[in-house]
């Protein structure tokens, strides 16, 4: 059952894909059309043997001038029109019957008296396509056992989206798709551009590693460490006396004067919250001391659930199940991310190293940001990131001296939405893919747009997944990854707006 | 329709029954945040599906993927050593099979040669090659041991069959549209080859250097002509080892760099 719902449901993604195009290119046909006969331009009419050289726009517009100004004839006078002429009874001096119309194009621009009848064809040829192409959006391009069930449902949404999507056009699309500088004009903290120059600073001399079992001191009281929990580049991440804390001990490499006055800035700072429903940011609580008075850490609050990269795994959509399953899952995890980066933004504080493992996402979908010690805040850099989250400007870059962006952190994030929306595959995944950095670099986005082609999609269920994306989602995605984006991705602010209404 | 399919998808539901309910109980027990937003459902399953995410299907996997190519060397002389090695390539998958990443994207091979050359193994994904108990536990590897029979040393063919076998491994990625990191290709042999190998030592260190290959050549015993395991790798000098657990302490630091590279080789400048 489920591998036959499967293929059906893959048959119907290509069917609304062609749907998709056939309607678009005859919304720009009709368009052209109801504009070529709007433009034509008054002339005044030449001979018979000069208008078999022109153009045939200049064809139309001669016939229309040949015509005597109203009677207005009707449809049907105009589709026995051709007939008429050709029985030899001329409607002008200049429309004899050897002049036969050259086209259907000629023959229905001989049917109405003037350009304007074209544009009332050209304008419902257009709401027409307009609907189809919605309706293929809408997933209203089904086989007709399946429609029959799910018609009313999807009528209904045809509708909403209708209104939803002009009103989207009109307003929050024009802030998905262009860049601006709201977010940048909403920070409290201005970003700076150049870095501390005491970051990283020099490693503080400690006389022995630390691990569990060992006694530290944070707060006014003295703490037993528990079990490793994990371990990352610049420390380890160890359990606590008190279950809802967490403990992260520097190695004695990274244990730097530069971190810890970083980590005092952020403990003096007025740091942003997360609305309950949203989830929340461990952030940094306090200093964490070893039993010899010398700094080793700091402590916070423990995140609740489990990596993203493994929610990622238990919501990715698979041949053998519909690929609707867990998408309302994958699109609430999604939107509160959005929210939690866009909150962060607000303030002026980059994520930096925004990472499938930096997240914890528990059983209602609420995200806890972790590893809140690596953000870029003020002019402390974020030194460490997965190359598959840096935009191509930032490969193979030192970052302990170089300052994100909010557009490089925009690449990050989408890079990150994308993969929760997709269940965990990279949009630069393609055929013929490389290594990660690489395919950035290449700056080829290989999933269908508008006209955007899709033939390099990778094998597989990931183009249908793909479109079974809202429009204006996919729209955001390909202005953020199609070719050399930088400083026209769209803000994470618009992101969330986008998503909320998805 | 496939059975396999069937019984994994009523095993999908079923667990997906059981996981809300063990979600349900766990919000109970969080009262300091959950007291706002009630009305939130749970809607992420808790536990991961390991039946379903241990697919055969390329084009189904998310992660980029990393080729480990074992070739071993199976003429007699190495029979002393053989028990270790078995031993030391089940270790290694377990290693990597304990790592939440880098079980998704290490696959396992293994080519031998002796008398002839043969992919023993063809490349399997770890988690795929993992054993798992009625609980869901890892209790071993499905890896097929190998023996030590041969009386030749056809290492020139080896090789061989490992570069062809890699080449293609790589191209069905490429087809699948899947992501790919540089290949391992781990060697052992305990004495000289008995047939050709300069040609194709000459192409394998060619692609060292263009990057699709990292060769790690491990010489076991003395008798080696360590010549031939230098040319193989142009960044990596050769290994001696002498006894099993040599083999088997070097395979344990072996996996931890497939972890690093799999999972970290990705990060760029931690700290200086």
């Amino acid at each position: 059952m489920g591998s036959a719902s499967g293929l059906l449901l893959d048959r119907d993604v290509h069917r609304q894909a062609r749907a998709g195009q056939v309607a678009w290119l005859g919304l720009l046909a009709a368009f052209m059309l109801s504009v070529a006969c709007h433009a034509m331009p008054p002339s005044s009419s030449k001979g018979r043997a000069e208008a078999t050289t022109k153009p045939i726009i200049r064809i139309f517009a001669e016939a229309v001038e040949a015509r005597e100004l109203p009677p207005p004839l009707s449809r049907t006078q105009g589709n026995i029109q051709p007939n008429a002429s050709a029985a030899g009874e001329p409607l002008s001096p200049h429309c004899d019957n050897q002049s036969p119309p050259h086209s259907a194009m000629e023959a229905i621009a001989l049917a109405f008296p003037s350009g304007w009848g074209l544009l009332f064809i050209g304008a419902v040829a257009l709401a027409l396509t307009g609907l189809v192409a919605i309706a293929a959006d809408c997933h209203l391009l089904r086989p007709p056992a399946r429609a029959l069930q799910t018609c009313g449902h999807h009528v209904s949404t045809a509708c909403e989206h209708l209104g939803i999507e002009v009103q989207r056009m009109l307003s929050s699309a024009r802030r998905v798709l262009s860049p601006t500088r709201r977010a940048e004009s909403l920070t409290v903290h201005p970003l700076q551009l150049t870095p501390d120059p005491e970051f990283p600073g020099v490693p503080v001399l400690v006389r022995c590693t630390l691990g569990p079992g060992a006694v530290v001191r944070y707060g006014r009281k003295s703490h037993v460490l528990g079990s490793v929990v994990n371990s990352g580049g610049e420390g380890e991440i160890l359990n606590t006396s008190d279950p809802t804390l967490l403990v992260k001990l520097y190695f004695p490499q990274t244990l730097t004067t530069g971190r810890r006055k970083k980590l005092e800035y952020l403990l003096r700072s007025k740091l942003p919250q997360l609305p309950a429903n949203i989830g929340e940011i461990c952030w940094p609580l306090d200093l964490v001391f070893d039993e010899d008075g010398a700094w080793r850490g700091f402590v916070m609050r423990r995140g609740k659930g489990d990596q993203l990269f493994s929610v990622n795994k238990r919501l990715k959509p698979t041949r053998a199940t519909p690929l609707e399953r867990h998408a309302a899952a994958r699109f609430q995890v999604a939107r509160n991310l959005a929210t939690a980066v866009a909150t962060l933004h607000r303030v002026g504080i980059l994520a930096g190293d925004l990472n499938d493992e930096n997240f914890l996402v528990d059983g209602a979908g609420r995200v806890f940001l972790i590893d809140t010690d690596s953000y870029q805040v003020a002019g402390f850099p974020s030194p460490v990131a997965r190359a598959e989250y840096l935009p191509a400007e930032l490969q193979n870059k030192n970052l302990e001296h170089v300052l994100r962006t909010l557009d490089s952190e925009r690449f990050a994030c989408a890079v990150l939405l994308f993969t929760v929306l997709m269940g965990g595959v990279h949009p630069f995944r393609r055929k013929g893919s490389s290594t990660p950095q690489r395919d950035i670099a290449s700056g080829i986005f290989p999933y269908p747009h508008l006209w955007r082609s899709g033939a390099k999609a990778p094998a597989g269920i990931w183009k249908d997944v793909w479109l079974t994306l809202p429009f204006f989602v996919r729209a955001a995605f390909v202005r953020t990854f199609a070719g050399n984006t930088r400083g026209k991705r769209p803000p994470i602010e618009a992101w969330a707006t986008a998503l909320a209404r998805s | 329709m496939r059975p396999g399919r069937q019984r994994s998808l009523a095993a999908d539901n079923e667990q997906e029954t059981r996981t809300v309910r063990v979600s349900l109980r766990n919000s109970n027990q969080d009262h300091s945040t959950m007291n706002s937003d009630k009305a939130v459902q749970d809607v992420i399953p808790q536990e991961e599906r390991l039946e379903l995410d241990a697919s055969t299907d390329l084009t189904e996997r998310t992660e980029a993927q990393m080729p480990v190519c074992f070739v071993v060397d199976v003429s007699g002389s190495i029979a002393p050593y053989v028990a270790d090695l078995n031993a030391s390539i089940s270790a290694f998958c377990l290693a990597l099979g304990s790592n939440h990443r880098a079980k998704e994207v290490a696959e396992i091979a293994i080519v031998t040669f002796g008398d002839g050359a043969s992919v023993f193994s063809p490349f399997r994904s770890v988690k795929e090659l993992l054993e798992l108990d009625e609980r869901g536990q890892i209790v071993g590897t499905k890896l097929p041991a190998f023996d030590a029979v041969g009386r030749r040393t056809a290492m020139g063919q080896g090789l061989r069959v490992t570069l062809d076998l890699v080449d293609r491994r790589r191209k069905e990625y490429d087809d699948a549209g899947v992501q790919k990191l540089t290949a391992f290709v781990v060697v052992f042999t305990d004495g000289g080859a008995t047939d050709e190998t300069a040609a194709v030592v000459k192409e394998m260190s060619k692609r060292v250097l263009a990057g699709h290959l990292h060769v790690f050549p491990i010489a076991v015993g003395g008798q080696v002509d360590m010549a031939v395991l230098k040319a193989m790798s142009p960044q990596q000098e050769p290994t001696r080892v002498v006894s099993g657990t040599e083999i088997v302490e070097l395979l344990d630091r072996l996996s931890a760099k497939v972890i690093k590279l799999s999972a970290k080789a990705v990060t760029t400048n931690q700290g200086s």
